[in-house]
């Protein structure tokens, strides 16, 4: 058996949550608080993620002492699945629920836990992901920009870019050189920073994307100050840092959900129209939902038992976003289903899906990658 | 241990002395059975069962797949309890068992019907549905239709569509949908196992097999036809855990995630798995045709991946259905 997947033990808890997050995703519907869309978490809406914060819905795993829930890992996991299967747009905060906020409380000073774990809470405050760089991408490890130590604190130098939501973020987890890069050990000299995005010396652009969105972003940093208590872990420990992070970014339902607002009213629709005729092919993409939910539920039942399943993770992305690129490629197949941006809610979103489509297989690693890290843990190599 | 663990354990041990030579029905491996019991495991425990057994007939089921053992086990576990839970008589010996759906209730199939197992059974246990859409069970009488084998050379008759079924007994049934679905399940098992088998020599000949002066292994074109074995797999071992897990309660949503899916995966694990292994998998010599084989004979046992995909696509087309409640409850 080289991957495990224990069926999670569900306790009735969960149920408690998932009911209280419909009542709320119902009451923000009827007020007209948002549309459902696909990928919604990257949608961004500042009020939506204000009333998340203030129904506690984010950093729900999180110590009370910095604004968090307390709650277990899996009652997070059924208030996320909830909200993705509504497309509800959760983009202001997604990043920062996920992985920036727990990244800090993992290896943040105290300074800096008190600075932005609240203000993440209230959903006020935005965070990206400053990995990649015009000359890496699948190759982190060959990053250019760097930290030089300075009296107090660290300057840095360089670019980073593809950063979603860079230009409409607070603060940024980057990825700088702190030694120069050797080739026998290329992993080591890296750090992770937490930079205020206001800060002297930052400039920001944002990159329209071939769906016309302008979500992702380009950030020069021209002396950059950041002061060490916003040194995350160890200088020089960032490989290990940035690989833990990545574990949060690939185990979660977001990465078989994104399109499922889209494949519910396809379906809707289908049953409208009173036809059979696409029974098989719409009962596997349903059939495919449900497995990996049940996969996925069970990295989260590891996680939350303190186990780190980095292999099954790499998994399940590697599945859910075969997918989710597969999700639009059949709908449009079907009879009146073919996408234009028009009127019918179906056939726009199936629009936004398939111009989106490239992005899903990119985003978190790559399958190349993925499949890379699943070979050496099948030990192959 | 749980007792299902300790099921696997015994079953993993008695598989392991199956001789890889024989071909068809394996008469050896079958008397290690009985006296195993597994064959009686779903029946009551007055009748040497161990009453509705369900994990522990997955938990033998799999190990069976993993060795290839040429035995109408899942079979004969389902007949047997269809049989006790119906008052009819249960002889000794191996059964087949087989799901005949017609549409008007007369028992004439409009299809061909294939009964694996048919010429080494005792017993051909027959569950179909009457016109009023009631399970019945029955008992056919031998040597109907012709003889065949399976792709992977177990007997089996071949019967054809259009003449009309003689059942020796035939008795309501309420319990029609969890037995198929219990047979679908327990398919799907010992095909998590072929699938197993099917991985662990796909790993073992890409870090054996040179090519190029180097591992195949070592080439990433191969590590990801193996990550792709791995993976599909891997969605069959979750579907089938799910499925022991909700069989009582949702016996068809649990028969159908795991049988849609095994039976999906089959076809490409077994292209990826002889690809790797170039022309020595094709070899009769070398064991992957046992696994193979199985794998695409199995598929289309107890509902292909489209009849299960359609009757979940069918459930959640009904007007009003919330496809997300769905997926959370369960279609079917």
């Amino acid at each position: 058996m080289y991957f495990h997947f224990p069926a999670a033990p569900l306790g009735p808890e969960l149920s408690e949550v998932r009911l209280e997050v419909r009542r709320f995703l119902k009451e923000q519907l009827d007020r007209s608080a948002f549309t459902p869309v696909t990928s919604g978490w990257t949608v961004f809406n500042r009020d939506f993620s204000r009333a998340c914060g203030e129904h506690g819905y984010i950093g729900m795993t999180w110590p009370k002492e910095y604004g968090g829930g307390g709650k277990s890992q899996l009652e997070r996991y059924v208030m996320v699945e909830e909200m993705l299967a509504a497309g509800a747009p959760v983009g202001l905060h997604w990043v920062a629920d996920r992985q920036s906020g727990p990244q800090i409380i993992k290896h943040g000073s105290e300074i800096l836990r008190r600075e932005v774990l609240p203000r993440i809470v209230r959903g006020e405050i935005c965070f990206a992901i400053g990995m990649s760089e015009p000359d890496s991408g699948s190759d982190l490890a060959s990053i250019r920009s760097a930290a030089t130590k300075v009296d107090g604190g660290w300057r840095l130098n360089g670019r980073k870019i593809w950063t979603t939501n860079g230009h409409r973020a607070d603060y940024l987890i980057g990825l700088f050189r702190t030694e120069p890069r050797q080739d026998d050990a290329r992993h080591k000299g890296m750090t992770q920073f937490v930079v205020n995005l206001t800060a002297p010396g930052i400039t920001r652009k944002p990159i329209e994307d071939l769906t016309g969105n302008e979500d992702l972003s380009e950030i020069t940093f021209d002396d950059v100050f950041v002061p060490d208590s916003h040194v995350m872990g160890q200088p020089g420990s960032g490989w290990q840092l940035v690989t833990g992070e990545l574990a949060y970014e690939r185990s979660g339902p977001e990465r078989f959900l994104s399109v499922f607002a889209l494949l519910q009213q396809s379906i809707e629709k289908e049953a409208r129209a009173g036809s059979k005729e696409a029974a098989a092919k719409l009962g596997r993409l349903v059939a495919h939902i449900a497995i990996m939910r049940q996969m996925s539920l069970s990295i989260a039942g590891r996680i939350a038992a303190g186990e780190a399943p980095a292999l099954e993770a790499a998994l399940v992305k590697d599945m859910g976003n075969a997918h989710e690129r597969e999700v639009p490629e059949i709908l449009r197949t079907l009879p009146g289903f073919s996408p234009v941006i028009a009127g019918d809610r179906v056939r726009s979103n199936l629009s936004a899906a398939t111009l989106a489509a490239p992005s899903f297989t990119l985003r978190g690693g790559t399958p190349e990658v993925l499949r890379g890290i699943i070979a050496r843990g099948l030990g192959l190599r | 241990m749980s007792q299902a663990e300790i099921f696997k354990d015994t079953a993993e041990k008695i598989f392991a002395a199956c001789d890889p030579n024989v071909t068809g029905f394996d008469s050896a491996m079958w008397s290690a059975v009985e006296e195993s019991g597994f064959d009686r495991v779903l029946m009551p425990e007055d009748d040497g069962g161990a009453g509705d057994a369900f994990a522990e007939a997955v938990a033998v089921a799999m190990p069976l797949g993993r060795q290839a053992v040429g035995v109408p086990l899942v079979e004969t576990m389902v007949a047997n309890w269809s049989l006790s839970r119906a008052k009819l008589k249960v002889e000794e010996g191996p059964k087949a068992f087989v799901v005949v759906e017609t549409t008007s209730g007369a028992l004439t199939p409009t299809r061909d019907v294939v009964i694996p197992w048919a010429p080494t059974a005792q017993q051909i246990v027959v569950l179909h549905r009457d016109a009023a859409g009631r399970a019945r069970l029955g008992i056919l009488q031998k040597g109907a239709g012709s003889d065949g084998t399976s792709l992977a050379g177990e007997p089996l008759s071949l019967l054809a569509g259009g003449s009309e079924l003689k059942l020796a007994s035939a008795v309501p049934f309420a319990e029609g949908d969890l037995a198929f679905a219990l047979a679908a399940l327990l398919k799907s098992a010992a095909m998590a196992g072929g699938m197993a088998t099917a991985l662990d020599l796909s790993v073992e000949y890409a870090n054996s097999r040179k090519q190029f002066g180097r591992r195949i292994g070592a080439f990433q074109a191969v590590q990801h036809m193996v990550v792709s074995i791995a993976s599909e797999k891997s969605a069959v071992d979750a579907a089938v855990e799910f499925g022991t897990n909700q069989i009582s309660e949702q016996p068809l949503w649990a028969a159908a995630l795991a049988k849609s899916r095994a039976s999906e995966a089959a076809g490409q694990i077994c292209a990826n798995a002889h690809q790797l292994h170039g022309a020595i998998g094709f070899t009769r010599e070398y064991a992957l045709h046992r696994v193979t084989r199985r794998l695409w004979s199995w598929r289309d046992e107890f509902g292909s991946e489209n009849y299960w995909q359609q009757k979940i696509g069918e459930a959640v087309l009904q007007p009003g259905r919330d496809l997300w409640t769905g997926i959370v409850e369960g279609v079917l």
